[in-house]
Formats: C-alpha cells, structure tokens, sequence
C-alpha cells in the first residue's frame, strides 16, 4: 500500500556451511534445493564461510550479476553479523536495510545436533520466513543531523563546575547556569572537606578561579533554565538571568542540580539550638567550636525508614568527620555516636573511622524499632550491646539528616522528558552500566542529583558526564538509525497510547491535526508504540506487522 | 606494549568451536576455579569479548613436543598458528589510563575459616560460577564436596572397568566399595540449601586489609537472594557488622532479602569454622544482639573475600612512576579523583581502591575525559 | 493418529537485546532442545502486539512463547 510502483523483487540467498558448524548437523544440499522453490528467490549460493573475504566478495558480486534487490543470508546470528553483511550490500550499492537474515546455527544446527533430520526441517522454515520478510522490506535512510558544539550545564555546585570545566579544558563552548548568586551549591555551607582536610572554601575559589579564567565558559548565576526544546545535538535552551531571557543552541544539556540536606522539623526534638543538623554544626565550627562538653550524634534520622527507604551515603562519614573535629578541638569533650551500620566504606573513610575511635568517639548501635529519646540535656538510648536502657548527657545534639531531592527536580525532569525515580532522585540510563546518561540521548547526569555523592564522587562524576557528552560533542554529525518508529497520518486517531509508552519522548502529539508523530531522531526503535497502537497506525520500520505476520505464515508453511 | 601469543589468529578464528570439541587434552578451567575442565584451546566462557579461542602451551600437547595438531586440522578457518610469537608494539601516547583493578584476597590466610581446606567452604566469586547459568553446575547449587565426588565416582567407574579386564580382584572390590559409599554420600549432600556469608575475609582486620572493600556487603546480599530464586527452600544467614547499603537502591534491596527472601542478618565475627564428618562447615561465631557465642550447622560457607591490589601493581608503578598508598591502590589527587602523582597519567576503577560497578563505570568515563583533555589541547590542560 | 506423534510448532518472538541472545547462548552453549521452535527476533517484547500472538495461532501455531 505504499504507492511505490511495483518493482520486481529478486532476492539472493546465501546459505554458510560455517565450517562444519552448520554443514556438520544440517543436510546443506536440501537447503539450497529448498531455498531455490521459494518465492522472489533468483539466486542461491552455498559457502564454506559466508562472513570470509571470499564469502563477503561472493555477495558483492552477485548483487550486480543477479541484479538482486533483495539478500538473505543463513547462517549465525543477526546480533554479531548482520552489520557486516548490510556492508556488504551496501557496497554492492544496495541499502543496507534490503538485508535479513536466517539464523540456523546459533538458533538451530548448535541446538539440534543429534536431529539432522528435524533440525535440517527447521532452518529451512527460518530461512523462508527469511526470504518472506525480506520481500517484504523496503528502502530506509539515515538521517543525517547538524550538531551544536556546545553545552548547557544545569547547576553550578561541584559537579556541574567539574563537568564544566572539563568540557571547556576540551574546547567545547558551555553554559553554566547557577540558580544562586555564586557557584558552589552545597560546598559553600561546609566547613572542613575530606580526605584533603582543608576549608571548603579553598577548593571551591581554586575551581571557580579557573572557571573564570577559561573563556569557553560562561557562568550565568542567579539564572534557570526555563525551556529546553529539541533533541541530542540540536537543543534550543532559554537561561533566564535575573529579568533578562537568552536562548542558546547546544548539543548537549548536563543535569547537576544537586541535592539538599532534610530539615528534620519535628525529628528527635529538632530546634535548630540545642538540636541541630550537621550543616548547622559545620557552620558553628566555622566560627571555632561549639561550647558544649557532651555532643550526641544520632544517625539515619529521616533515612532508612518508611518515608524515605533509602540511606544517604554520605551521613556516617560526616558525622565521623565531624566528631574528630570536636575531639581535636578539645579532648575532654565526649561525643557519642549513635547509629544503625556505619557506612564507612573504602579506605579512606574506614581511616577516619579508626582515628575518630582513637580519638575516643563513643559508638552506641541502636534498634530502629527502639529510636533514642532526645530530652533536655540528655538523650536516652536502648543499647543493644548491653541489653539495657542508658542515658548520656548531651548539651548539643547533631542529627545526621540525609540528602533529598531538590524541590524543582520534578520541573527539570519534566523539562527535558527524562525521569526520576521514587525518591526524586534521577534516573540513570542504566543502574551499573549507564549511571551518568538518561535513556533519552544527548542529556548526562551527575552528582547528587543523581544520589547522594561524596566531593571526590560528585567531581568525578562531573568529569564522567562531560566525558560522555564529548561523545556526541566530538562528533561533525550525528546519524539517526534507520529503524524507527512512523505513524500513519491517515489512520492516526491521536489516541496518545503511545505518547505514553515511548521511554525516550520520541512521539508528540500534533494538535492542530490530532495525531502524533514520532521524532526520528530521539526514536530508539524498540516498538513499543507499535505494539500499543490500537489501529496499528504506528509502526516500526523493518519489523512492521506486514513483516512479521509474513514470517508467522511461513513458520508453518510445509 | 607486550601482547602475549595465543596461537591463534584472531582475525581469522570464528570462534565456532570446532578446535576445543576436538581437543584431546582436558585442563581444569581457571576460569570456574578448578570445578571443571576445559580443552587446551579454550575461550574462559561464551560471551568473552573478543570472540576468539586460545591455546594454553602448558598443557598442549603440541607445546609439550608431543604429537597432535588435531585442532589445525579440524580449523577450516585456518586460524591456528603454533609458531606465533609474542608481539611488542610501540605507542605514542601523550596520556595512560591505569585500570588494572583488584585481586581477591588469598582466604588461605585466615587459616581459622579453612578455606582450601575444607571443601565447603567457598569465596563469593566461587559462589558466583556456582551460581551462573553458564558455570560448572549451569546455576545449580551443587556442593563442592559434590562435585569433587563426583569426578571421583568417574574414575572409579573407569578403574573398575580396569579392574574387571585384568581381573584384579583386590582393587576391584575396594574400589566397589568406595563408590558405593560415594553414591550414598552424593545422594545425601547433594544440594547446598543451608548457606553462610561471612563479610569483612580480609577486609576491616589489622592483621590484613584494615580497608573495607565496599562491595561485598552486596554482593553477599545479591548471592543469597539468587540462591533463593534457583532453589526456594534455601536459607542464608549472613555473618556481618556492618551491612553497608551505601548506593542507590541498595537498602531497599537489602530490606527486600530480608522481607522477600527470608534471608537473616547476623551482627556478629565469625570466630572458626570446622566441619563434621559430611564436610558441612561449622560456623562459631557471637551474636552481638543476643549476646552470646552460639555454633550453626551449614552446607555451604561463602567468604566475602577483601578487594586486594594486584600483584603486579608494583613494576608497574615504579615503570610510569606513578605513587602507591599503604595498600598499593595506586595513590590519586584527593579532589582531583583520577590525577596519580604523575600529570598525564590517570587512574579509574579498583587499582585506585574498591568501588562497585557504578562508581567504577563513572570513573572510567572521567577518567576518559581527563586523558581527553590532555590530548584535545596538546597537555595544555595538565596545567589545570 | 497412532504411529505419528504429536509435534507442536512453537512461534517465539525474542527479543534482540536478552531472550534472542540467551538462545544464541544457547546455541553457542550447545545446549539442546526440541526442534518444535521457530524463532522471530523483536527489537523489544513490547513491540509483540495481541494481534501478531493471535496471528500466529491462526496460522496454525500450538504455542506462542514471547522472550523478552
């Protein structure tokens, strides 16, 4: 129905012996025999190896010879060789998307070795729904895309100017953007940052000095990103600053909005006096310390529990961080310590751990089902270890509070289509293998935006984002695959079933015609629009319904 | 640049099979720590990256001046080549990446946990060839005890063949009887559904690795609850003392062990393990929230064994020059994560100190884009 | 009736990024199974529409087997 003319489709089907690997457990005589009867084939070759130099010369040859438009290949799998034989085709001038192939080893002579006879039956049956597909198949292109070379980062705190800085040291043009008036995000409330050991400060003047210095990149404050439409290498972002709206082009767009620490109002008697949180406390230990003599830790306060399941990373290592420096200050005082596991994993933050016991920091394990009680100058605790209830005297208590999403996250992620997860943290691409991309191209993530990070993690994350965003930088053109999703226009009843499915915002609605469209670019091909689409106007390009219900036929063809 | 020889031509070799099928020689495969064999043309497991096999020249008949050649004759790829040396190649380079990972600590040295002594006794990454669909058991929990049983019970059907063609009565008998009393023992012990994880094998102790290896709480936690999956009367304590759930996702996952999988949580050091006569492991251990030295029973226990630096670290640092810490992780910059002691030369993953997947997989990524800044602005961005 | 046995023919639409590469490994495994199966790659199982399943057992299919 495509209203092309009618051509007439010649398919070549070459069939692998694979060494022995086919040819050992399959009949290949009967195969090409069989393969000869079916329909639109003109031409079948036998080869010892299809994927050699001589294989691969036998296609490029017959394509011309045989004026085949049409290749099948049987042999191994679609999944390691099918981008060398649509190579080849393409050599031979014929799109690459003119090519199938039937798998009779991995998924056939491999599986049926002892049954010559039946599994010789089943490949046959492949390589008809083979060839049936492949009549079926028609001509698909590549879009080629200009690229912006330059890049928005949203968040000036450590990671984003890591990223930042990386990606101007490389030559890119960035976009800082910082919703406060200075760089720094949370930096700027700490105290001492570790392992170096030195003011929070020094760290943050020596990274935003160089900033400053590196002329690829230009430091908005005070500003937001309020749009951002268009896809990898092609984005169109409007920064405000202050009254003033700028739109600029970039290819790339980094999420480094960072994270807050929870205010524990109502938690353990919090009263921002007596009852404190560790940012509180680092900003009195600016000032020298704090005067009292007894200081309780209490751990996990609003973390690892039903409202918010998750455990913030960072916590333990603050709060020990921290004790040492009221230790240091003066030995006399007593600080204590009560936790659930302390999470000082590697080896710098197990040192400081062993320091701050040396030192004399007290550590009391407590139940989550039993909380310590904070009272006025003392805070009542079940002691596991012990089996009994005791009390410490306490001037000062520090909850340790974890990080939480920041309040304007849901609006970013709506913003650029990309999504969060139940705690309002980011969603990575992938969880172990793609922890600073989004399923959606051309945007990255790092820092605490994405989890709660150490400096050391959210710095290299930073430069790990900018890494993968000079993927898509460094390139002249980006190249769309050619098997992506198309909506038939005149079927099309703008249901919105599958604007909902897409994973990667490929599909708007169109509401002027009421339908909806797929952008090739962002579209990934994995069909889920197809599948969803009650009226099948959505399709996917090379594994249309047409096609595989032709395979389906075939698979009981005698 | 030093690349050693696998006597086979990698771009000619299809990785189809065909060489090992035929392979006369058996090798215990390394790659499943000795709980199977493999040919001596090998590939460590299907998926390996790249596809292409290898001859082991210790145990090739070929390389031991013995008569064979069978696996060139069988290639019809042509791709074996026994007279292939190693390779040196020179590279230009104005950065390096060092990303040599980590070793797992050698268990032995705890001699009160037995392990290498006793059969049952296992490291995680055991337990994660035990567990793997593609590993010597195909996923089956089967016990090492087991599995060596078994290959006794091969031979001995083998040696009662012997006996009976050259009626050797004595042997034959003693040999009988063996297998008979193996039989039984396979049949009893078979599957290990009663497991131990002890955490922290060499890791938060002095007299080894005073570090935590950051990610053996979870893989500890992840290998129970597999273990539960493929075999759902499984119990699994795990022996631990602090579970550190520090990543995203991993507390809930851990509460899920819990919850889902019954897995139980013991706060409390192993102090020994022994076993009774049907090699079950022992474990003595205290359980600090009931206060007491308690005893239990198990069929299988799985050590949580330390990320170690490599062996190898040393030459290497002292070639590029580039500074260890105490531990031999190799030392970096502590707020530039990837610089080592030497400007161009980076470093990314465990050969720095332990970190789990996705902090090592974002490591690898900034480490790529200081090695790319270096060569993107001719090193003017070492200066930074 | 007697002397043939009953043979099913089972349609398995597979996806490309896990169930077509576990039969792959399979394969490569050599692990053996009945040949009653005639394999369609996807790019994802939810591109496997009710209308290609019931297609299949139209045609004839004794089973369909969605991998993904």
């Amino acid at each position: 129905m495509t209203g092309n003319q009618k051509e007439e489709i010649r398919i070549g089907v070459f069939i692998c012996d694979c060494g022995s690997n086919i040819a050992g457990y399959l009949t290949m005589q009967e195969l090409v025999d069989y393969a000869r009867t079916l329909p639109n084939v003109v031409f079948v070759q036998e080869n010892l190896y299809t994927c050699s130099e001589s294989g691969i010369n036998e296609i490029k040859q017959a394509i011309p010879t045989h004026n085949l438009n049409r290749v099948v290949v049987a042999s191994c799998t679609p999944r390691t060789h099918e981008p060398l034989f649509q190579s080849a085709c393409e050599e031979a001038a014929l799109n690459p998307y003119l090519f199938e192939m039937a798998n009779i080893r991995d998924q056939c002579s491999w599986v049926h070795m002892r049954e010559r006879e039946k599994g010789t039956e089943r490949a046959k049956h492949q390589i008809a729904m083979a060839v049936a597909k492949a009549a079926r198949l028609r001509e698909l292109s590549r879009i080629e895309l200009g690229i912006s070379h330059r890049a928005v980062v949203i968040g000036g705190g450590i990671s984003g100017m890591s990223a930042a800085m990386a990606l101007g040291n490389m030559g890119y043009e960035v976009d800082l953007v910082e919703k406060q008036e200075k760089l720094g995000g949370l930096l700027n409330s700490l105290n001492i940052v570790l392992p170096a050991n030195e003011p929070s400060s020094r760290l943050l003047h020596d990274l935003a000095a160089r900033i400053s210095a590196n002329d690829k990149i230009i430091v908005h404050t005070s500003s937001e990103v309020t749009k951002a439409e268009g896809y990898v290498g092609n984005y169109v972002v409007t920064i405000r600053e202050k009254s003033a709206e700028n739109r600029v082009k970039a290819g790339v767009i980094i999420v480094a909005i960072g994270a807050r620490a929870l205010k524990p109002e109502g938690l353990f008697g919090y009263n921002g006096k007596s009852v404190i949180t560790h940012l509180e406390l680092e900003a009195l230990l600016k000032q020298g310390a704090p005067a009292a003599k007894n200081v309780v830790i209490v751990q996990c306060v609003g973390s690892r529990c039903a409202e918010r399941t998750y455990c913030s990373r960072i916590c333990c290592m603050t709060a020990v961080k921290n004790s040492i420096l009221l230790k240091e200050a003066d030995s006399r005082n007593k600080v204590t310590i009560l936790y659930r596991d302390m999470m000082m994993y590697g080896v710098e933050n197990e040192d400081m751990f062993r320091k701050s016991k040396e030192l004399g920091v007290r550590y009391v394990a407590y139940d989550p089902a039993k909380l310590p009680q904070v009272g006025e100058d003392f805070v009542k605790v079940y002691h596991q270890r012990m089996g009994k209830e005791i009390s410490i005297p306490a001037e000062l208590v520090v909850l340790s509070t974890p990080l939480v999403a920041q309040e304007d996250a849901a609006n970013v992620s709506s913003m650029l289509k990309v999504p969060l997860n139940e705690n309002g943290f980011f969603l990575e691409g992938h969880v172990k293998l793609k922890p600073l991309d989004f399923a959606t191209d051309g945007v990255y993530l790092c820092g605490s935006a994405r989890f709660p990070a150490t400096i050391r993690e959210a710095v290299s994350q930073g430069l790990g984002a900018a890494s993968r965003a000079a993927i898509v930088l460094s390139k002249e053109a980006l190249f769309t695959s050619g098997i992506v999703a198309d909506i038939n226009t005149e079927t099309c009843c703008g249901c919105l079933g599958c604007v909902d499915v897409c994973p990667y915002g490929a599909i708007r609605f169109v509401e002027e015609k009421e339908i909806c469209q797929v952008n090739k670019v962002l579209c990934k091909g994995c069909g889920g629009c197809a599948a969803t689409c009650p009226s099948e106007s959505a399709k996917l390009d090379g594994f249309s319904s047409e096609q595989i219900y032709a395979q389906i036929e075939q698979a009981f063809a005698s | 640049m030093r690349q050693k020889p696998r006597y086979v031509e990698a771009s000619r070799c299809t990785a189809c099979g065909a060489c090992a099928e035929k392979c006369p020689t058996k090798v215990p495969n390394e790659f499943n720590f000795g709980l199977d064999e493999h040919k001596a043309i090998y590939k460590d497991y299907a998926q390996g990256i790249p596809s292409v096999y290898t001859i082991d020249p210790t145990h090739c008949r070929i390389f031991q001046g013995k008569k064979c050649g069978v696996c060139a004759k069988t290639c019809q790829a042509k791709a074996i080549d026994y007279e292939q040396k190693e390779k040196f190649v020179d590279l230009n380079v104005a950065a390096v990446i060092i990303s040599t990972g980590y070793e797992l600590f050698d268990a032995t040295r705890i001699s009160e946990y037995g392990y290498g002594r006793l059969p049952n006794v296992i490291s995680a990454l055991e337990m994660e060839r035990l567990l793997s669909a593609g590993g010597p058991t195909k996923g089956h929990l089967t016990r090492p005890s087991t599995i060596r049983a078994e290959a006794r019970v091969r031979e001995l059907a083998k040696r009662i063949k012997k006996a009976e063609t050259d009626q050797d009565m004595e042997n034959l008998g003693r040999f009988q009887a063996e297998l008979k009393w193996l039989e039984a023992q396979i049949h009893k012990h078979h599957t290990a559904t009663k497991l131990g994880f002890i955490q922290c094998v060499g890791s938060r102790d002095f007299r080894f690795h005073k570090y935590c290896s950051s990610f053996c709480c979870m893989h500890s936690i992840k290998e129970a609850i597999i273990a539960k999956e493929h075999e759902p009367q499984t119990e699994s304590y795990i022996f631990y003392m602090d579970l550190r759930t520090v990543g995203k996702g991993f507390e809930e996952y851990k509460v899920r062990g819990e919850k889902v999988s019954g897995l139980k949580y013991v706060r409390g050091r192993v102090a020994e393990i022994l076993e009774d006569d049907e090699h079950n492991p022992i474990v003595y251990y205290e359980d600090t929230e009931e206060r007491r030295v308690k005893s239990m029973t198990l069929d299988m226990v799985i050590l949580a064994t330390a990320c170690s630096a490599p062996k190898g670290v040393n030459p290497l640092a002292e070639m590029l020059g580039v500074e260890l810490d105490e531990n031999n992780f190799i030392k970096t910059h502590p707020n530039r994560p990837l610089d080592t002691s030497v400007p161009g030369i980076f470093s990314c993953g465990c050969a720095q100190g332990p970190l789990d997947i996705p902090e090592s997989v974002a490591q690898a990524s900034s480490a790529a884009a200081r090695a790319a800044e270096v060569v993107m602005t001719g090193g003017l961005a070492l200066a930074m | 009736m007697s002397e043939e046995q009953f043979e099913p023919t089972i349609v398995g639409f597979l996806c490309n990024w896990c169930a077509y590469a576990g039969a792959d490994l399979a394969g490569v495994s050599r692990l053996q199974y009945p040949p009653n199966l005639r394999t369609i790659r996807s790019l994802c199982s939810a591109t496997v529409g009710s209308h290609q399943i019931l297609k299949a057992f139209q045609k004839g299919a004794d089973g369909v087997f969605v991998g993904g």
